[in-house]
């Protein structure tokens, strides 16, 4: 029981006479307006050889217009107080803004031209280049994210989803202007987008805009959709980095988005790894002292996904760290979940949900990120109802059948 | 209840029997925060006890008479609810967001910690473990350590260079009664503020508040304020070599403290022209002309005492002493031309755009109002905030960065382990 509250219909989604779809949710709370757009370009399209190809064309978007320069469009947005970025993750890419109400039209005809007239000038490729690789530089200088880069190439194997969506050194150092373009023409169709807009400003002129703004292409792309992953022989690896602490990753794939198990596998995780109250945190944090930064996380993508379990301690602990881990994912297999702990963890994942509903960005993300994978828009209104029909079986039956051969990521602290 | 602020933010005011300040902000959302502010952080503690005022965050959620270790969360969680809590240099605050129908829930959960936590000997000992991990890993975090390191070399004396998680030795050394002893002088309704921002009606909260805090006693024991000074450390450079891919900078100059409101805005709007977006100044001249520098920030953490201004760089090792260079050469020229009206209207705008988006959740309201209200005892400069900002003019805010940088920069630099000392000096 959480009280929540919805205070808003869920929009329907209208298709636009260009083909583009768009979901609009106006409303007066604030002065504030959101608009994101979906694109069906995945990061998961990427190969071996060109990783992080689909992020950097995403970042060269913004890197100029067939009109403004790079510095140009970089002030036009900021002198109207606008946000605005195109980012990209496995299973989709997305280009957002939020404004307030007065500069909505100026802010979507730029996201129009970012979107539609981008340069891609040389000069610019370059500097995108050495900002990338600083990133990524700058990412192995995290033990998270390099413990969770190799773990996850190590869960994945081949498949595009071990592959690092920001790139790799070797891959960034050799991008074409080429496989740019050729990136841009073969996915980025404004007839295959999905525009969501909320918070205060007018539909009818907003309807107007996209339908204005945006042309589809001469020939509609072909969706791509990532395949199912194949399961990769488990492995256990050690690589070490100089510092004070070790860090672990161990887990496993588990389902995505789009599967019968994904509620239950949410509600598996919060019980194992998420918050103050999780078993992992209880165990390994509290009890033990082993840790400050513990817990666990599920990654659910379109077709698949992945459940682990982290934490960062001092090298002598390490090895009770993963013992006392293991046995935690081992009990969720052998015992049922009390049914107070159970509704417990629900009542948290619905409560969060909803909590993160507060802000017009989130709102526009939430109800067309669900559209955009394949779920259909109301699943924004049926999450927490399909959450709080999870049961202690169903959790067990889950931990049964995917919690076994774990891959283990150990990065050694020397 | 007293209505106060008119301009920029309004909100109800009252004063509990006990003392305990609130103030209350409605917003018909269907959920509500609670954020309690302690008008203590690092700055109040000295060499022997550093660390504890956030060694006793972490401790307040142990425990209570009548909630045992764990219950607090279990019970918020169990409404679906979310805490949060930070410690500063300044301050420490804890937050809850429940949906509205439980925030009595909320309320008996926060008021009962504040008021009655235990501090158990034997979770002090096993949450000490704890600490000492959240210490290595700062250690291990470039941009954490950088920062901790900065402040040290930036301020000689004020209690500002110490750390808010402590150092090893002083974790370590830290005890339980002591702990308590600081919790009893320090957690008293006089010293502290309680926000309160959602969907509530609030004439039916006033007496859920007076119940909840009805026991809440000041203490008599003085508040320790740190030894304050301007007195700033000697302009040094440190080279700190780690097992790191790229090298971090961070230069840093004196700044003034939040009372100092017009220089405070002027200073805002510095670091805005200076570093905020792709068409700032730094951003545009280092990074994207010149290319010195992989990613580079100018920043202004406003405390209650004397501050400072930094500007922090990721770059080559190589490219060490020319980003210096380049860094002090563009802030000399932004201290000796006034921007122009344009760059002027365009830094306003940002700052205003950014205050509200970041009012559109409850904890970005509550964490706003908490803030400034904290450090300045009144709501009079966030209420006054944006329209004092539209009047600062270009000479103010080009004169703010002159009086910062007539002397030279405090600078530490992260390196990988190569001959980068050289590059930097």
């Amino acid at each position: 029981m959480t009280g929540f509250v919805k205070d808003h219909q869920t929009p329907g989604i209208e298709t636009l006479s260009n083909g583009m779809r768009v979901i609009l949710l106006p409303s007066t709370a604030n002065t504030i307006v959101a608009a994101t757009i979906f694109l069906p370009v995945p990061g998961a399209v990427e190969r071996e050889p060109e990783s992080g190809l689909v992020g950097f064309t995403n970042r060269m978007l913004m890197r100029g217009t067939k009109a403004l320069t790079s510095s140009e469009l970089a002030d036009a947005i900021e002198r109207l107080g606008t946000s605005m970025s195109c980012d990209t993750n496995d299973d989709f890419s997305f280009a957002h803004f939020v404004s307030t109400s007065d500069t909505f039209d100026e802010s979507l005809s730029i996201l129009s031209d970012v979107l539609q007239k981008p340069s891609f000038e040389p000069e610019e490729i370059e500097k995108e280049r050495q900002s990338t690789l600083a990133a990524i530089r700058r990412s192995e200088d995290d033990k998270f994210s390099l413990t969770f880069k190799r773990f996850q190439r190590e869960l994945y194997g081949d498949h595009s989803y071990g592959l690092p969506r920001n790139g790799t050194i070797e891959s960034v150092s050799e991008f074409k202007r080429e496989q740019l373009l050729d990136m841009y023409s073969e996915f980025y169709d404004p007839g295959q987008y999905l525009a969501v807009c909320v918070g205060n400003f007018e539909a009818d002129k907003a309807r107007a805009m996209f339908e204005d703004l945006f042309i589809p292409s001469a020939q509609p792309i072909e969706k791509y959709e990532a395949p199912e992953p194949a399961r990769v022989m488990p492995a256990h690896v050690q690589f070490s980095k100089q510092g004070e602490q070790s860090f672990l990753a161990a887990g496993v794939q588990a389902c995505g988005y789009l599967s019968p198990d994904f509620a239950a596998m949410r509600v598996l995780n919060t019980v194992l790894g998420e918050g103050m109250s999780s078993r992992l945190f209880i165990h390994l944090r509290d009890e033990h002292g082993l840790a400050y930064a513990t817990g666990s996380s599920y990654g659910p993508m379109r077709a698949g996904g992945h459940v682990f379990g982290y934490i960062g301690t001092k090298p002598e602990s390490l090895s009770f760290a993963r013992d006392a881990m293991l046995e935690q994912f081992e009990i969720l297999k052998r015992e049922l979940v009390p049914e107070e702990e159970l509704q417990r963890a629900k009542n948290y994942i619905v409560g969060k949900f909803l909590i993160d509903h507060q802000t017009n960005y989130r709102r526009a993300f939430y109800l067309g990120f669900y559209e955009q994978m394949g779920l259909g828009i109301e699943m924004d209104d049926i999450y927490p109802d399909l959450i709080s029909r999870v049961t202690a079986d169903q959790v067990r039956e889950l931990a049964q059948k995917y919690l076994n051969d774990y891959t283990i990521v150990e990065l050694l602290a020397e | 209840m007293k209505l106060l602020g008119k301009r920029g933010v309004s909100l109800l005011f009252e004063q509990l029997s006990c003392g305990l300040p609130v103030l209350i902000k409605t917003v018909p959302n269907k959920v509500v925060t609670l954020d309690a502010w302690v008008n203590t952080g690092s700055a109040n503690e000295d060499e022997s006890n550093n660390g504890i005022s956030h060694f006793l965050e972490h401790m307040m959620f142990k425990g209570t008479p009548k909630y045992g270790v764990g219950e607090l969360d279990r019970i918020i969680m169990n409404v679906g609810g979310v805490w949060n809590a930070g410690t500063s240099k300044d301050f420490t605050h804890y937050y809850v967001t429940v949906a509205s129908p439980f925030f009595e829930t909320a309320l008996d959960c926060i008021s009962d910690m504040l008021q009655n936590s235990l501090i158990d000997k034997n979770e002090f000992d096993r949450e000490k473990q704890v600490i000492l991990e959240e210490f290595r890993r700062k250690q291990d975090s470039p941009f954490g350590f950088l920062y901790d390191e900065l402040y040290e070399a930036t301020f000689q004396k004020s209690p500002y260079r110490q750390s808010v998680l402590g150092s090893f030795e002083s974790i370590s050394a830290l005890d339980r009664d002591a702990m308590y002893d600081y919790y009893q002088r320090y957690y008293t309704p006089a010293n502290m503020l309680l926000i309160i921002v959602g969907d509530v009606e609030p004439h039916l909260l006033l007496p859920m508040l007076e119940k909840a805090f009805s026991g809440f006693k000041n203490s008599n024991q003085p508040l320790q304020d740190g030894n304050h000074t301007t007195e700033f450390s000697v302009p040094a450079t440190k080279v700190i070599e780690k097992d790191v891919n790229e090298t971090y900078m961070a230069m840093s100059f004196p700044a003034p403290g939040i009372l100092a409101h017009e220089e405070v805005l002027a200073l805002d709007l510095a670091s805005t022209i200076l570093s905020d977006g792709r068409s700032s100044r730094m951003y545009q001249d280092l990074k994207e002309k010149q290319r010195i520098v992989h990613s580079i920030s100018a920043g202004f953490p406003t405390h209650r005492h004397e501050s400072m201004f930094y500007v922090i760089s990721t770059l080559d090792a190589d490219n060490v002493a020319q980003a210096q260079s380049a860094t002090m050469k563009l802030l000399r020229e932004f201290s000796e031309i006034p921007p122009g009206e344009s760059e002027m209207a365009k830094a306003k705008r940002i700052i205003s755009n950014g205050f509200q988006f970041g009012m559109e959740t409850n904890t970005g309201q509550s964490g706003t109002i908490g803030y400034y209200y904290t450090l300045t005892g009144t709501l009079d400069f966030l209420d006054s905030y944006l329209e004092r900002l539209a009047s600062i003019t270009p000479e103010q805010v080009s004169s703010v960065v002159r009086n910062s940088i007539n002397r030279e920069p405090n600078i530490v630099v992260l390196a990988p382990h190569t001959n980068t000392k050289d590059a930097a000096l």
